[in-house]
Order: structure tokens, then sequence, then C-alpha cells
């Protein structure tokens, strides 16, 4: 009876698991195919394997993938360090407007993207950023904002006061506690945020869409968009192109699978 | 006080970036957007003060409403597709062993690594009418002739609301899990000694126990699909494909600001989602939360 349920339930998974994938197999095969080979067996393997098309793929949306890790990494890496510096002050300190300020930063999550949109088109472009990296890259910044002193404050304030009284009496300021004390202690947060900033500015469409008009400038999800336009009869080279769209993010993930979905499981992001 | 904020003032400091990012990109364009939903606004030189003409004019436009009843139909259909990714979560959270039970996590975080807009792309190929998957499926079942998915005005929504079958979203199922696991193992322990069955210790203990969880998903869910347009945008055009048949209001929006340069007519657009949400965003605080 229990063995009975057990297969039920693993059953159930796969049969999940296999239309979850069938996309993406869909994307594997077809980009090793010829269009002779696509043309005669679409759905399985056929050899020899058309490896040239990720050679073709790469030198099209290789620019594109470049830009998108310089605009991905920079709002990252620019997002938490402004986010957890802010965070360890609300979180370990006292100080008038404390309250405030915070209340501030945490009421952005109720403006949707939808009404900035436009307006924050226009600021750029007076800005005079319009079709640059900035034009992405700051906005990005500013969106990551509140999500993530959010979590990293609630994260700082559980860490034990001793640890801040001991760098304190070595003669820490707010810097060396910071850099010694509430970074170090709060690396796999750190990290779990980073990836979901990095992810989110991988996919973000919309706004390098209105923001970038020169091709060499263009983020890798316009980038695809535009040669999915232009080659939508070339499919295993497009193909190829997608799967290394996604490399970047595979490459991540091999290298945190693990405190990410710890950092899930345990419920880091409760919100 | 003054003496106060000169002795915190490297706090102020470390507070200065993130306050001053905040500010610049998203109250001075919110605060904007609020400001000339009430102008006749091109961006640049026309800023037209025009009272609330924007909303009457927005409010008898039938194509304003066609836009919000569909995005009534992707709303709706949001919190319906939440259900495998709930049933997921509770078959897995029962798989025993460990060892398994871990690979299937790993498993389902893996269509993470694909960006969404290669998925949605994918979409578009299985979609082909030509080559594409789903047309070949119709010849085998004996429908030669197949169907226009994204072309043809009556069976775009459909063809929008199939995309991501079967509908796990993968985080949204590590959330629930999450939410399963921290329920106390005495919980199960008393229901076991009562003799209960697997339904009704998923009727009546793990699902009213994840309710929370699940709120916030339906909560997120239904906030992202009101202002979400990028894919469709993306998939169709900036009408919503053929005869508008999936435009939506997000969409709209778009259309009157980069296409016609009706900015202030589309920041009212804005302003009505906004209003909108925000009363979802407070009845989910006030209503939902307080009934925990």
């Amino acid at each position: 009876m229990d063995r009975k349920a057990e297969i039920g339930k693993h059953a159930a998974l796969l049969f999940v698991c296999f239309f979850v994938f069938a996309p993406f197999y869909i994307m594997l095969v077809v980009s090793m195919k010829s269009d002779a080979q696509f043309a005669q067996q679409p759905w399985s393997l056929t050899f020899p394997l058309q490896w040239f098309n990720y050679a073709k793929a790469w030198h099209s949306v290789s620019p594109y993938i470049a830009n998108s890790l310089i605009i991905a990494s920079v709002v990252t890496a620019g997002g938490l360090f402004c986010a957890s510096l802010a965070a360890f002050a609300f979180a370990r300190y006292t100080f008038p407007g404390r309250q405030l300020l915070f209340f501030i930063i945490i009421a952005l999550m109720m403006i949707p993207g939808v009404l900035n949109l436009i307006p924050a088109f226009v600021l750029v472009s007076k800005l005079r950023l319009l079709n640059t990296r900035w034009a992405v890259i700051l906005p990005g910044i500013a969106g990551s904002q509140a999500m993530a002193i959010y979590i990293l404050r609630t994260f700082f304030t559980g860490i034990p006061t001793d640890l801040f009284d001991a760098a304190r009496i070595d003669g820490a300021g707010v810097w060396g506690c910071y850099r010694n004390v509430a970074v170090p202690m709060s690396k796999p947060i750190i990290g779990t945020l980073a990836i979901m900033i990095f992810v989110g500015q991988w996919n973000n469409y919309l706004w390098p869409l209105i923001t970038l008009f020169d091709n060499h400038k263009k983020t890798i999800t316009i980038g695809l968009a535009y040669l999915t336009g232009q080659h939508s009869t070339d499919w295993g080279p497009l193909m190829a192109g997608y799967v290394l769209a996604s490399l970047p993010l595979i490459v991540i993930f091999l290298f945190s699978m693990k405190t990410f979905i710890r950092g899930l499981a345990t419920g880091a992001i409760k919100m | 006080m003054i003496r106060r904020i000169v002795q915190a003032r490297y706090l102020y400091l470390c507070i200065l970036p993130a306050v001053a990012f905040v500010a610049l990109f998203c109250y001075v364009p919110a605060a904007s957007g609020l400001w000339h939903s009430m102008y006749e606004w091109n961006g640049s030189d026309i800023s037209i003060p025009v009272g609330w003409r924007n909303f009457q004019e927005i409010i008898v436009d039938p194509d304003f409403w066609r836009a919000f009843r569909h995005v009534m139909i992707f709303v709706a259909a949001s919190i319906v597709k939440l259900a495998p990714s709930v049933v997921v979560a509770l078959v897995l959270f029962h798989v025993r062993r460990e060892t398994a039970q871990y690979a299937y996590r790993v498993i389902f975080v893996i269509p993470m690594v694909i960006p969404a807009i290669v998925g949605v792309l994918i979409w578009q190929f299985i979609y082909n009418p030509q080559i594409g998957v789903m047309n070949a499926l119709l010849r085998l079942l004996g429908h030669p002739g197949g169907i226009v998915w994204l072309g043809d005005p009556k069976w775009i929504i459909p063809a929008i609301l199939f995309i991501g079958f079967p509908w796990v979203g993968t985080v949204g199922v590590l959330i629930l899990l999450a939410g399963l696991q921290n329920i106390p193992e005495s919980v199960f322990e008393a229901a076991a000694l009562d003799g209960v069955t697997p339904f009704a210790r998923a009727f009546r203990i793990e699902l009213p126990l994840i309710m929370r969880q699940i709120k916030l998903n339906i909560v997120l869910g239904v906030i992202g699909t009101l202002q979400g347009y990028a894919f469709i945008l993306l998939l169709l055009d900036e009408n919503g494909g053929t005869g508008f048949a999936a435009d939506v209001p997000g969409l709209y929006m778009y259309r009157h600001a980069f296409r016609y340069g009706e900015l202030g007519y589309a920041s009212a657009v804005g302003v009505i989602l906004f209003v909108v949400i925000l009363g979802l965003t407070i009845f989910n605080m006030k209503v939902i939360k307080a009934a925990d």
C-alpha cells in the first residue's frame, strides 16, 4: 500500500517534469539541426550534430550577452552595496528619522512599475542618459532597493549583539562593524539576493527596449527578440542562440544552487 | 536634537546612496506621473493642464474597456494556474526519501536558468503554424489544416493562457514547500494518531496552514498580471495581436505613450492602474492579513 502510494507520487512528479522540460528539450534538439535535418526529423536528435550552429549563434548573440553581463553585474553590485549599507544602519542603530526614512524606502513596494514607466523614461531622457547603459543601470539599482533593504534589515537585526560589541572594543566604527561583522555574517542571504537581482536584470525586457536604440548597445532580451524577427527560418542557429543566452544563468546556478535552494527553503525570502 | 543628528552623521551617510537612488528614480517619476496625468504632455515642450479630461476620455474609450476585460481574464487565469504549483508542493512534501526530494527540488529550479524571454520565444516556436509542435499534434489527430495560434483572433487569448503548461512555477513551489516544512511535526503526529486519511490531511491541515504563502502568491500574481504586457508585446505586437485580440491596459498605455506621443493620457492610464493595484494591496493588508 505504502509502496504503491510512493510510486504514484513519483509518477505524478515525473509527469509534471516531462511537460516542464519539453520546451527546453525542443530548444536543445533543434539547436543542433541543419535545415534539411529539421525538415525531415524535427523532434528527435539527428546526426551529425550541427555544432557549427553554436559558432554561428555566438557570433550574433555574444555582443548582446556582453552588454547584459555588464549591466546586470553593475546593478547587482551597486544595488547590494547601497542596500546593505542602508539596511545595516536601519538594523543596528537608532537616529532621528530612522522610522520615516525606512518607511519611505519600503513604501516603494506599493508603487507599481506601470505608474513609473513613462515619467521615468522622460526623466532619463532629460538627464541625457537615453541610449546609454546608465539608462538601465541607475533605475535598476533604484528598483532593487526596497526588497533588498527589507530582507537585509531583518537579517542584520538577527545577528548577535556581542559580535558588534567585540568589534567596537577593538576600535571598529560604523564602517568597521559593517565590513567586518555584518557583511561576512550574511554571505548566504547576500548571495541569494545577488542571484535574484542578477536574474531580474537578465530577464529585463521592456525598459531596455524603450531606452536603448543602437543595436550594439542592446541587451540579450532585446537582441533575441530582434534576431527572432530577422532569422525566423534559420531555426538551428536561432535555438543555439537561445541556449547561449541562458549560459550565464546556468553558470551562476551551478555555483550557487545549494545556497539558493537552502535560502528559499529556510524561508529567508518570506516577505 | 541637532546634536543627535550630527552624532549620527555617518549613519546618514550610509543611508544616503539608497535614499538618493530611490528618490530620484522612483519617487520623482511617480510624482511626475501623478502630476502629468492632468496634463496634455509630450515629454518636452508641450505641457498644458487639462484637469480631469484624460481620465474622462479613458473611461469612455471602448478600447480601454476591451483591454480591461482581457486583463481580467488573465488575472482570473493567474489564480487558477496556481493550483498545479500547490499540488506539486503537496506531493513533493510527502515524498519519503530525502535524497529523492532534494533531487526534485533541484530539477524544479533548473527552468529558472532559462531566461523567461527564451521560454516565451520557444512557445512562439511551438505555436508556429507551419512547423510548430501544436499543429503537428493537430495533424496527428486528423486536423490537417492547423490553426494560426497567434494570428487568429479567436485563438490568441487561449494560446497565451496555455503558455507555460502545466504552470508549475518553480520558485512558487519552493516557497510553498518551505511553508509546509515549517508546520510543526507534532501536528502530523496528532493527525496520524487520529487516523486521518491523506486527503483529509491535505485539505484540513496542510492547505489551511500554508494559506499565507498561497495568498501571497495570489496577490503577487494578480498585481503582476494587472500591469504586465511585456510578453504580449513580444509575442504579438503593440496592438495585442490581430484585431486587438489580446490588448491589455498596460499595452494600451504603452501605445498611447510611445506611438501616439500622448504621454499625459498614458500617465493617466498608469494612475488608474496604480489606484486599482493600491486598492488590492490595501485590501490584502487589511482584510486578508487580518483574517490570519
